[in-house]
């Protein structure tokens, strides 16, 4: 079970850039800059977590962990420490909730948007949804 | 997957052990056993999923019809739910900060968990200083 969701999760970034460049492909320029933002304001979020998450630690860890965010791996790696227990003294928050936080950010501000904005795009252009 | 995302965040919390041995009366509402567990598993994402699928459809249709009158409905939503939180004296977020920084990350964090809590009905945002009678 476990491995399946670690796997959508990560997939799932794979999907909102197809559908940026759809709606890039099919001239709906403003609806793909919206989305974009979306996943701006989503990574823009965690990476203040990052930071806040990693005050006491040294810069090499702080810019690896900001790495990891801005590759999109945030939820392969999170699942990750949870289920193998990973302990640290120096972060501010455990692996858990660190992995709340990053994933309540997500769906606050790219799913549930992108949802939105996805219903909002197929009233709009009906045919998006069919074949041609 | 905004269903299933949701179902996992509750869905982890409640089957911590350290989380169910510091609020044991709050958490534990996914029964021990592997069928229970992924039963309920599977009944959070159904939930979440069409729920979202539902408000998110009222708010395409509500954008398509009048743009700005979708716009003004979400901060009508929102701001309701922060003046609530205002007037019962329970903006302020649990992370200890002062100052400006203390409102700008109450604001954002009691925006997200409505946000969360309006379109996903997360089992993890029920508690008193998140989601709390809102949920």
């Amino acid at each position: 079970m476990k491995e399946v969701v670690i796997t959508l999760t990560t997939v799932d970034t794979m999907t909102d850039v197809y559908m940026i460049y759809l709606y890039k492909v099919n001239g709906l320029h403003s609806n793909a800059n919206t989305m974009i933002a979306m996943i701006s304001i989503n990574t823009f979020i965690q990476l203040l977590i990052v930071l806040a998450q990693n005050k006491k630690k040294g810069w090499r860890t702080v810019l690896k962990e900001l790495f990891i965010t801005m590759l999109f791996l945030r939820p392969f790696v999170d699942a990750w420490r949870v289920h193998n227990k990973h302990d640290d003294s120096e972060t501010t928050v455990n692996p858990l909730a660190a992995m709340i936080m990053n994933k309540g950010i997500e769906l606050a501000t790219e799913s549930i948007p992108g949802c939105v904005l996805q219903c909002y795009v197929l009233l709009l252009n009906p045919s998006l949804g069919s074949s041609r | 997957m905004t269903g299933l995302t949701s179902a996992m965040i509750a869905y982890d919390v409640d089957t911590s052990e350290k989380q169910r041995q510091k609020q044991s009366k709050f958490y534990g509402f996914i029964k021990d056993g592997r069928y229970q567990r992924g039963r309920t598993f599977f009944l959070m994402t159904m939930i979440s999923t069409l729920h979202n699928l539902s408000r998110s459809l009222g708010y395409a249709i509500l954008a398509v019809v009048d743009l700005n009158l979708a716009l003004r409905f979400f901060v009508g939503e929102v701001g309701a739910n922060h003046l609530y939180k205002l007037l019962r004296r329970d903006f302020y977020y649990w992370v200890r900060l002062e100052g400006v920084l203390s409102v700008i990350i109450s604001l954002v964090e009691r925006t997200l968990v409505k946000v969360i809590t309006d379109f996903t009905v997360s089992g993890r945002v029920r508690f008193l200083s998140a989601g709390g009678g809102n949920h």
